[in-house]
């Protein structure tokens, strides 16, 4: 085989190669990119994990604007 | 002691803290916006390698075709992550979206202008494809008007995701993604803009011929 020929053949079998590496690379990002946009952004639109609702009467301690809680809690309630 | 509690400063847009329900609709949400963001960033692959490649970009190891092979298997992988993007936030409960909004601009109450943008950039999306896949049957002339005018999907694209992620908009790193693909295109059209290729005398010689 004449040797530029055969230069162009392994240079184009070659940029193949690079094709599929990069073409499945590409594939492998958008995935884990994808996973880690939908984590962060959960967190930021989301409030946080379900928490059960408070029944109505219910005292939630961990609440500061509750009447219920801080100094003069019983007086106000 | 029986204290009423009415709209907590922590509950969310509902005036309830948040219910499995709710943590479901966050997730389908975060979801949509995360598949937007990366078929934005596909879509700014996409543009880039289109736009070095009608530059006539090559080297040793990335000859032209190879930059071809990659702006469409990467504009393919976009109109997947596109697709998938679509389907969460139609599928979303309580989303308010229906399928024609996917396929008709403008129709939709909700943000119809912010919406419309992104279903005319589908759509100018999937008639690049479609027209490159019948390149041979249609022409080169109208392969090629299509295909600029497919570009717009890109702007679209962008306007779209600005115009509706209210919420993202206020993430400095959201906003760093979407300014990074401004630039990252501003860099190839400029590029494209100043590079003279090494063929055109020929190319220009050769209609002339045709003519």
């Amino acid at each position: 085989m004449d040797p530029s020929l055969r230069g162009r053949t392994l240079r184009r079998a070659r940029a193949r190669t690079l094709i599929a590496i990069v073409t499945a690379a590409s594939v492998v990002a958008g995935a884990v990119l994808a996973t880690l946009f939908w984590v962060v952004l959960t967190q930021t639109h989301a409030s946080g994990m379900p928490t059960p609702v408070p029944r109505r009467g219910e005292v939630q301690i961990d609440d500061p604007s509750s009447a219920a809680v801080g100094p003069g809690a019983a007086a106000r309630s | 002691m029986n204290v009423d509690i009415s709209a907590p400063p922590w509950s969310g847009a509902t005036g309830t803290r948040p219910t499995v329900a709710d943590a479901v609709e966050d997730g389908f949400t975060a979801a949509g916006h995360a598949m937007g963001l990366v078929a934005m960033l596909l879509l700014t692959a996409t543009v880039v390698l289109g736009t070095l490649h009608s530059g006539r970009v090559s080297s040793a190891n990335w000859p032209r075709f190879a930059v071809h092979a990659v702006h469409r298997n990467v504009s393919l992988l976009a109109v997947a992550f596109l697709v998938v993007h679509i389907v969460v936030a139609i599928g979303k409960p309580r989303s308010g979206l229906s399928w024609p909004v996917a396929v008709v601009p403008y129709s939709t109450a909700p943000h119809p202008i912010w919406l419309g943008m992104g279903t005319v950039a589908l759509e100018l999306l999937l008639a690049a494809i479609v027209t490159s896949m019948l390149r041979l049957r249609i022409g080169f002339r109208s392969w090629r008007a299509v295909h600029v005018v497919a570009y717009a999907s890109w702007p679209l694209a962008l306007a779209h995701g600005l115009g509706l992620g209210a919420t993202d908009r206020r993430l400095g790193w959201v906003m760093a993604v979407y300014l990074g693909c401004a630039v990252a295109v501003a860099a190839a059209i400029t590029r494209r803009c100043l590079t003279v290729d090494a063929d055109r005398d020929a190319r220009r010689a050769a209609k002339a011929g045709q003519r």
